[in-house]
């Protein structure tokens, strides 16, 4: 379970899947209220380990009342942000992970675009990591960058030495793919040897840092040169998924949720009607595979190695026009 | 075993909120129960056991049902396509589908493979009003502009209409409107307990009116019941449920959906008929005649007995949690039908 506790963020990355979310007004839900936060956690398994984000979590004026309440259930949660926070927030953190289990997937790209950035990044990223440090926790922390087009293999070398120098230390390192934003049926990602060489040149990089790569959300086979290249990133690229497995259940301020961000309104329910987020993920599951049976799927993936043997199911949903003119139904 | 059909369960969910569902409990799923889906690695099982199962003399029918049955297309038209080209015994498909689902491709395989529809509609926009989205909208636009293209290509659709406290005073409008749609209908009466004896009477009047008016009667209204046939539906040899996780039932009512209901599985596809004693005790109580003269229940002494069939078991089970206590809407119902009849003689 996602809470996107506030549709705030300054930062403005360009290839931020919710930047939609930035325009907003005086009428929009911006942040969470903590009625709807304890709703959720309500209907959440007993046990459950949610994920806070937003924009930007941390951004959200009541926070701390949030973190609180985490810790007054003992829920271990992940904090998704971009650690452009202040020290108040800063040791909010440290003191909710001297007390329950805290996960960290950590925003690390665009560092350089704001002067004085980066700097802010590292302070509270090494003050938290030392302080993990010491409870052998460090791994809790992961760094993570999202491909743009216009940059080259040779500019994420040099930007991870960069983090590498900057930062305390950095255990796991996120790689993903932006999703597409406005422009559908844009299979960008089919047979993009470049951006398969990216990926190639990045998780080798990491190993040779002596970072643990992983991967963020899913990766298509046909990316890659050569059976060699794929069977390397197989092997080193840790969580490799080449189909999505199950809805990453986004819930926004105003208890609506989405089947993941880049899906914004296409697979879309109101919390509200169920009595716990099983069933709403169960939902929105069902919707994703019936829009998933539905999409006519792209020509280059006609006769695909990959999808014969079921390693792949062609693009993601996000990248379709799921409107009901197109595929005759509406769900 | 000499089944002749197979009800195969493709799904447990609904992107319907229809509130009269027999699934409609749907805020007490319990989502964790590992009966949701059926996936393609199970169709070879699937075969195997109804080729080892089905009755050597009669052809026999896939059902194909759920939940919605469209919500799980992948697994649908796998099972058709593998069935056609591998299954040596003759056999037909049938659906029960909400119609929310189908777009022209969908119609055109179904068409292809002579798959008999029967699409959930409950007459005209007012009578319609409780089949909802699961956010609450409406669904009769929908359903009526995809209606002609059904009609055009699966001429022989059956529309499924359910009656309730919600919407009998439409009902002799519904006959109306099916006529002029032109196309064969069901009633599924919605076991309520407390109809009062007004309401009854009223259905009962409608009903002779669709008759009085020369307008085609919903199909198992004035229907003979076929005594052969034992229960509502198949009995439990002729007819087996298979659940999304492989598990053999009598029917999809009697699959858990809910969280802490009982397991009344007799098998499952790999294995067989496990628990034979429960089995037979469907097999029994499937056949309504034979079982009510051995349980010496009410309707022994019924004048209308051999024109019921004891209404349908797994609602029984689901209100008492007892199969001797028939409901009092199944003798309600019975006695409209039989009123009925009689009239047509």
């Amino acid at each position: 379970m996602n809470l996107i506790i506030t549709k705030r963020c300054d930062k403005g990355c360009p290839y931020c899947f919710a930047s939609h979310t930035r325009n907003i007004s005086d009428k929009d839900d911006v942040d969470m209220s903590f009625e709807t936060f304890t709703e959720m956690l309500d209907k959440a398994m007993p046990n459950s380990h949610p994920k806070l984000l937003g924009g930007e979590p941390t951004s959200h004026p009541e926070f701390k009342l949030f973190i609180d309440e985490l810790l007054k259930r003992k829920l271990n949660f992940t904090l998704i942000s971009n650690f452009l926070f202040n020290e108040t927030i800063r040791n909010i953190i440290i003191e909710a992970s001297k007390k329950v289990e805290v996960s960290f997937l950590i925003n690390s790209s665009n560092l350089e675009d704001v002067k004085g950035r980066f700097d802010l990044f590292a302070n509270n990223y090494n003050a938290i990591y030392e302080h993990l440090y010491k409870d052998d926790k460090e791994e809790a922390m992961s760094c993570g960058i999202t491909f743009e087009n216009n940059k080259t293999s040779e500019y994420y070398i040099d930007y991870m030495q960069k983090l590498n120098e900057k930062l305390s230390g950095i255990e796991r390192f996120r790689i993903s793919i932006a999703n597409p934003e406005t422009k559908k049926e844009d299979f960008f990602i089919l047979n993009n040897k470049e951006l398969g060489k990216k990926f190639l040149t990045v998780t080798q990089t990491a190993i040779t840092l002596g970072f643990t790569p992983s991967l963020d959300c899913i990766i298509y086979p046909c990316m890659f040169e050569n059976k060699e290249e794929w069977k390397y990133i197989k092997k080193f690229l840790a969580k490799i998924r080449t189909r999505c497995e199950g809805c990453p259940t986004d819930i926004f301020p105003d208890g609506t949720a989405s089947y993941c961000y880049p899906l914004k309104e296409s697979i879309k329910v109101d919390t509200r009607k169920y009595k716990t987020i099983d069933q709403v993920f169960d939902d929105m599951n069902m919707r994703y595979r019936i829009l998933e049976d539905r999409v006519t799927h792209p020509d280059k993936c006609k006769n695909c190695p990959f999808k014969k043997i079921n390693m792949c199911n062609g693009p993601c949903l996000a990248f379709f026009d799921l409107s009901k003119e197109t595929l005759g139904i509406n769900i | 075993m000499e089944f002749t059909q197979y009800n195969l369960i493709l799904t447990d969910n609904c992107n319907l909120r229809c509130t009269y569902c027999f699934d409609n409990l749907y805020s007490n799923r319990d989502c964790n129960s590992n009966t949701k889906i059926m996936t393609e690695d199970m169709i070879p099982n699937i075969l195997h056991f109804a080729e080892q199962t089905a009755s050597t003399k009669l052809p026999i029918t896939f059902n194909m049902f759920g939940g919605e049955p469209l919500a799980n297309w992948k697994f649908f038209k796998s099972f058709v396509e593998i069935t056609n080209s591998h299954f040596k015994h003759e056999h037909k498909f049938i659906t029960t589908i909400n119609g929310t689902l189908l777009n022209s491709k969908i119609i055109d395989f179904l068409a292809k493979n002579k798959v008999e529809i029967a699409v959930s509609l409950d007459g005209i926009e007012e009578s319609n009003k409780a089949r909802i989205t699961i956010d609450g909208k409406p669904t009769w636009n929908s359903i009526m502009q995809i209606l002609p293209e059904i009609k055009a290509k699966i001429p022989k659709t059956i529309l499924l209409m359910v009656i309730g406290k919600h919407n009998y005073k439409y009902l002799y409008e519904n006959c109306k409107f099916f006529n002029k749609l032109e196309f064969n209908y069901n009633v599924n009466w919605n076991m309520e307990d407390d109809y009062t004896k007004e309401e009854l009477e009223e259905i009962e009047k409608q009903l002779k009116r669709v008759k009085e008016e020369g307008l085609v009667q919903p199909n198992n209204v004035i229907k003979n019941n076929n005594k052969e046939d034992g229960t509502v539906c198949l009995p439990a040899d002729k007819a087996i449920t298979i659940a999304p996780n492989g598990k053999l039932y009598f029917c999809h009512q009697f699959v858990p959906k809910m969280i802490d209901t009982e397991d009344l599985s007799y098998g499952n596809i790999k294995d067989g008929i496990t628990n034979e004693e429960l089995y037979n005790n469907f097999v029994d109580r499937t056949y309504f005649f034979s079982w009510s003269k051995d349980k010496k229940i009410i309707c022994n002494s019924c004048d209308i007995k051999e024109d019921c069939r004891g209404g349908c078991i797994a609602d029984q089970w689901h209100k008492d949690k007892d199969f001797l206590k028939i409901r009092k809407s199944v003798c309600d119902f019975s006695r409209i039908n039989f009123n009925i009849k009689e009239d047509c003689k």
